[in-house]
C-alpha cells in the first residue's frame, strides 16, 4: 500500500510541478485560462486572494495526514526532491545518507510571525520572499523563461513556423535576486535535502503546527524497530530520532519514503489520538522565547515599515501597476512577485520593478512604456494572477479602468521642435483621448483629453521625442474610472463619381 | 533540280514562311493585346472586393503581366490594427485572398503575406480576418514583430531615410504588391499606398522623429518597387484615423484602385477620399515629395484610366 502512496505522490508533485512550470514558461501562449488552474491550489496566494474553499481543503487535508501540501502541490518542494534525486546520482552510497537534524523551531516560527505580521501590516514584502510559490515562480520567469526563448529562438533559424522573442521582458536585479534563490535552494536541496522547508519556509512552519495536531502520523512501530537508522539515512526532511524512535510530524514533508526503506515495516500510519503519543518529539519549551520574539518582531517590522523608507517617493510618477490591481496599496499587499503575469503577458509591458514601488514593492510587476505599451483588449494579467492582486476583469470593465493620466509637453514635441507631421501618439490612442488639431502651416499637435485616458502608455511608447517623450503617463495612485467616448452619430454618404 | 529537291525545298520554304507568319502574328497579338487594353490606372466602384479586384487586373492587362511563373510572391495589406473587418483599419481579408488565389494561379511559387503590425501581432493577424484568409487561399502569414527579420538596405536618393531595415520577405521575393487600405490619416493626413512602406520597415518611429512626410516618401525610393499597388477602399475610415474606434468613422463607397504607379493611384485614391473628407491633395505632403522625387505621378489626367462602374 505504502508503495502504491507513494507513486501517487510522485505522479501527483510531478503533474502539478510541471503545470505550474509550463504556466511560466508558456513564451508561445499554447493555452488558455485553465493554465492558471494549479496556481489557485498554492497556500499563500488562496490566503491573500480568500479562496476559502481552497484554504479549507488544505487544512483538512494537513489534519487529516500532515505536510502533504509539501510533497505534492508545492513546485518548490518538488524541485528540491528534482534536485536531490540528481545530485544523488553523482554521490556515493555513502554520502547519500542523511542524518537526523534537531528542529530548528525559533527560526522557523519567528520568521512565520514576523511575515504575518508585516502582511498584516499591508506589506507583501517578507511574503515575497519567503513564500515557496512565488520564489519558484520568479526563478522560472526570470531564468527558465528566457532560456525557452533562447532556444526558441535558435530555434526558429530552422523551423519557420516559430515566431521569435526579444528578452523583453529582462531586468537584471530581478534575474540576480532569482539566481541567488535558485543557487541557495539548489544547494540546500543538494547537500540536505528539505532544509529550507523545515528552516525558512514560513507555509512548511505554519503547515508544521498544524501537521501536530494531525489524525493520522507515521509512527515507528517500537516493536518491529532494530534502530538500524535505514529509515533515518533516507529521510529528507531530516525528522526521524532513530534513538527516541520518534518522528517529528510538524518537519515531516509525508514523502513516505522511509515507509519503503524500512524492511521490517516499522513505519506506518497511526491514528495519533488512539495511539499513546510517547514518542512525540519534544524540542526545547520554546513557548516564552517564541512569545517574546515575536513581539519584538512586530515592534520591528512596525517601527521598519513607518521609518524607514521603504516608500520612495522617486519614481512615484512611473509606479504604474497593471489595470485590476486597483491602486498601489492593494497592489502591495497582495502581490508576492511570482512574476506569473510578467510571463504570460503579450505585449511584454510588464517587468519587474526596480525602484518605481519603493523598496517593499521591489521585483513586483510594473508596466514600463519604454519597452511596450498595454494591450486595449487584453486581460491576460488578470486571468493568471493567482493571488488576486490582479483582479479578474473584462475587457469591457478594463476600458474604463485608468491606471494613469497622460500628460503632453508640447515644447518638447517634434510637431514644435521640427516643424514636421507626427501624430504617432494619436495613432496609438485606443481611447480617443489625443485628438490632433490645426496650429499653423498645416500642421497638427496633440491635444489630450485626461479624463478619456486610461494610462495603457501607446502614446509614451511611441513618442519619438528624444531625450525626453513629449508625452508620457503618470501613475494613479489609486485607479480611477476613465470616462467613455461619446460615439458620434454615423451619416452616411453616398457618392456618385471617383472624384477625378 | 530534281523534283523530289523541290519538294522538299518547297516544304521547307513554306514551312519556314508558315512558321514565321505565325510568329509575325505572335507578336503582333501580343501587341494589339497590351494596345487594346493599356490602362495605368483602373478604378473601380460598386462591387465586392474580389469581384473589383478582378475587373481592375483585367484592365491592367491581366495578374499574368505582372507575375511569373515559379516566382515567390509577398502580398502586403496594412494589417496594422487589432480591429475586426468591420472597422476598415486593415485591409479587407477579401481582398488579400482574391489576389492570392489569382498569385497562385498564376502560377506563383509562394505567396507571403506580413505587416510590421502597431499593436500586438497575433492579435492583428487574427482579428483582422487575414490571417484566415491568406491561409484559406493557400498563401502563408510571415512574422514581422522582431527587428530578426528586417535587414538593413541603402535608400539611395533618400532625403533623410538614407538606411533602413526592410523585412526579408520583400527582399528575397521576386515581386511584391501593396495592398493597403485608404484611410484619414491624424499624423500624415492620409495613409494609402506609400504609407503602407511603413509596414515593410522596422524602425518606424525613425520616420516620426526625422519628417514623417519625407521619410514616407524616402522610402518608396527603396530600389525593389511593388509591381502593383491595390488601394482597398471598400470601406474606408473618414475620420480618427488610422485608428479609428467606431463605425461613426467608417463610409462604405465600394471601390478599389489600382496601377504600378504607386504617386498615382495615392493620388487618385486621394481625390475620391475628397469627397467624403475635405483634405486636398496638396496637404498630403507625402505624395507630393514622392511626385518631385519622380516615383511616380500625381497628375492623373495624363494617365490613362480606366473607370468601371460595376452596379
Amino acid at each position: 500500500m505504502y508503495k502504491f502512496l507513494r507513486r501517487l505522490r510522485v505522479v501527483v508533485s510531478l503533474l502539478f510541478f510541471f503545470l505550474i512550470l509550463f504556466c511560466f514558461i508558456n513564451v508561445y501562449q499554447f493555452a488558455g485560462q485553465w493554465q492558471a488552474l494549479p496556481l489557485g491550489w498554492q497556500l499563500i496566494p488562496a490566503i491573500l486572494a480568500g479562496s476559502f474553499a481552497v484554504i479549507i481543503v488544505l487544512l483538512l487535508l494537513t489534519l487529516l495526514f500532515g505536510r502533504i501540501y509539501c510533497s505534492t502541490l508545492c513546485p518548490l518542494g518538488t524541485y528540491q526532491d528534482i534536485v536531490r534525486r540528481i545530485a544523488n546520482l553523482f554521490k556515493s552510497k555513502k554520502a547519500r545518507r542523511l542524518n537526523y537534524s534537531k528542529p530548528r523551531n525559533m527560526l522557523r516560527y519567528a520568521i512565520l510571525i514576523v511575515m504575518v505580521m508585516v502582511a498584516l501590516l499591508g506589506s507583501s514584502l517578507l511574503l515575497l520572499w519567503l513564500d515557496p510559490y512565488s520564489n519558484f515562480g520568479r526563478i522560472a520567469a526570470n531564468l527558465f523563461n528566457p532560456a525557452v526563448i533562447f532556444l526558441g529562438n535558435n530555434l526558429s533559424y530552422i523551423i519557420d513556423t516559430i515566431p521569435a522573442h526579444g528578452y523583453h521582458t529582462f531586468t537584471l536585479s530581478a534575474t540576480i535576486a532569482a539566481m541567488a534563490v535558485f543557487i541557495i535552494i539548489t544547494v540546500f536541496a543538494a547537500l540536505r535535502g528539505r532544509l529550507y522547508c523545515n528552516l525558512i519556509c514560513p507555509v512548511g512552519a505554519l503547515l508544521g503546527l498544524i501537521a501536530k495536531y494531525a489524525l493520522f502520523k507515521l509512527q515507528i512501530n517500537a516493536e518491529h524497530c532494530t534502530r538500524c537508522s535505514l529509515c533515518t539515512s533516507q529521510c529528507k526532511a531530516q525528522c526521524i530520532d532513530v534513538e527516541k524512535q520518534a518522528i517529528d510530524n510538524s518537519r515531516c514533508v509525508q514523502c513516505l519514503n522511509c515507509t519503503l526503506s524500512c524492511k521490517l515495516k516499522g513505519i506506518s500510519y497511526k491514528n495519533s489520538y488512539k495511539a499513546k503519543q510517547s514518542t512525540e518529539i519534544k524540542g526545547v519549551n520554546t513557548n516564552r522565547r517564541l512569545f517574546l520574539g515575536a513581539m519584538g518582531g512586530i515592534a520591528f517590522s512596525g517601527v521598519a515599515h513607518k521609518a524607514l523608507p521603504l516608500r520612495s517617493v522617486a519614481d512615484n510618477e512611473k509606479a504604474l501597476c497593471p489595470a485590476g490591481s486597483l491602486g498601489l496599496e492593494h497592489f502591495k499587499a497582495h502581490c508576492t512577485a511570482c512574476h506569473a503575469c510578467i510571463a504570460n503577458c503579450p505585449s511584454r509591458v510588464l517587468r519587474p520593478a526596480v525602484t518605481e514601488y519603493g523598496l517593499d514593492g521591489f521585483l513586483l510587476p510594473v508596466l514600463d512604456f519604454n519597452r511596450s505599451y498595454c494591450s486595449y483588449a487584453c486581460t491576460r494579467c488578470s486571468e493568471i494572477c493567482p493571488n488576486n492582486a490582479i483582479k479578474p476583469i473584462t475587457k469591457e470593465e478594463k476600458a474604463a479602468i485608468q491606471i494613469g493620466k497622460v500628460r503632453f509637453v508640447p515644447k518638447r514635441c517634434v510637431v514644435i521642435t521640427d516643424e514636421t507631421d507626427c501624430g504617432a501618439c494619436q495613432e496609438h490612442c485606443p481611447a480617443h483621448a489625443i485628438k490632433m488639431v490645426k496650429i499653423r502651416n498645416g500642421l497638427m499637435l496633440p491635444q489630450i483629453n485626461r479624463e478619456l485616458c486610461i494610462g495603457c502608455g501607446g502614446c509614451e511608447y511611441i513618442c519619438p521625442a528624444r531625450p525626453k517623450k513629449a508625452i508620457f503617463v503618470v501613475a494613479n495612485t489609486v485607479h480611477e474610472t476613465a470616462a467613455l467616448y461619446q460615439e458620434e452619430e454615423r451619416t452616411d454618404i453616398k457618392v456618385e463619381g471617383f472624384g477625378f | 533540280m530534281e523534283r523530289r529537291n523541290f519538294l522538299k525545298t518547297a516544304i521547307l520554304g513554306s514551312l519556314t514562311a508558315g512558321l514565321s507568319l505565325k510568329n509575325n502574328l505572335l507578336s503582333a497579338q501580343d501587341k494589339s493585346s497590351n494596345f487594346g487594353n493599356e490602362y495605368d490606372l483602373a478604378a473601380v466602384m460598386g462591387g465586392e472586393p474580389d469581384a473589383m479586384y478582378a475587373k481592375a487586373i483585367e484592365a491592367l492587362g491581366g495578374i499574368k503581366k505582372f507575375v511569373k511563373q515559379g516566382q515567390k510572391v509577398v502580398v502586403k495589406p496594412n494589417i496594422g490594427w487589432n480591429k475586426t473587418p468591420e472597422l476598415a483599419a486593415n485591409t479587407n481579408p477579401i481582398l488579400v485572398g482574391a489576389i492570392i488565389r489569382d498569385c497562385l494561379k498564376a502560377g506563383a511559387k509562394e505567396v507571403v503575406v506580413f505587416d510590421h503590425t502597431c499593436n500586438n501581432w497575433q492579435d492583428c493577424y487574427k482579428n483582422s480576418g487575414i490571417e484566415e484568409a491568406v491561409k484559406a487561399a493557400g498563401g502563408k502569414m510571415a512574422f514581422g514583430h522582431e527587428e530578426k527579420y528586417y535587414r538593413e538596405v541603402k535608400i539611395p536618393g533618400a532625403k533623410r531615410l538614407n538606411i533602413a531595415k526592410i523585412h526579408e520577405a520583400i527582399l528575397d521575393c521576386d515581386v511584391w504588391i501593396n495592398v493597403p487600405v485608404l484611410k484619414h490619416h491624424s499624423g500624415a493626413k492620409m495613409t494609402i499606398a506609400l504609407k503602407n512602406y511603413m509596414g515593410i520597415v522596422w524602425d518606424r518611429r525613425f520616420f516620426h522623429a526625422n519628417d514623417l512626410q519625407q521619410c514616407i516618401a524616402d522610402s518608396a525610393l527603396f530600389s525593389k518597387k511593388p509591381i502593383l499597388n491595390i488601394v482597398d477602399a471598400y470601406r474606408i475610415v473618414t475620420a480618427n484615423g488610422p485608428q479609428n474606434h467606431t463605425l461613426a468613422d467608417v463610409q462604405t463607397p465600394k471601390a478599389l484602385f489600382m496601377s504600378a504607379d504607386i504617386v498615382a493611384v495615392d493620388a487618385a485614391s486621394a481625390k475620391f477620399f475628397n469627397q467624403f473628407t475635405d483634405i486636398s491633395l496638396a496637404d498630403v505632403g507625402h505624395i507630393n515629395i514622392a511626385n518631385s522625387l519622380k516615383i511616380g505621378t500625381s497628375d492623373i489626367d495624363k494617365l490613362r484610366v480606366s473607370r468601371i462602374m460595376m452596379n
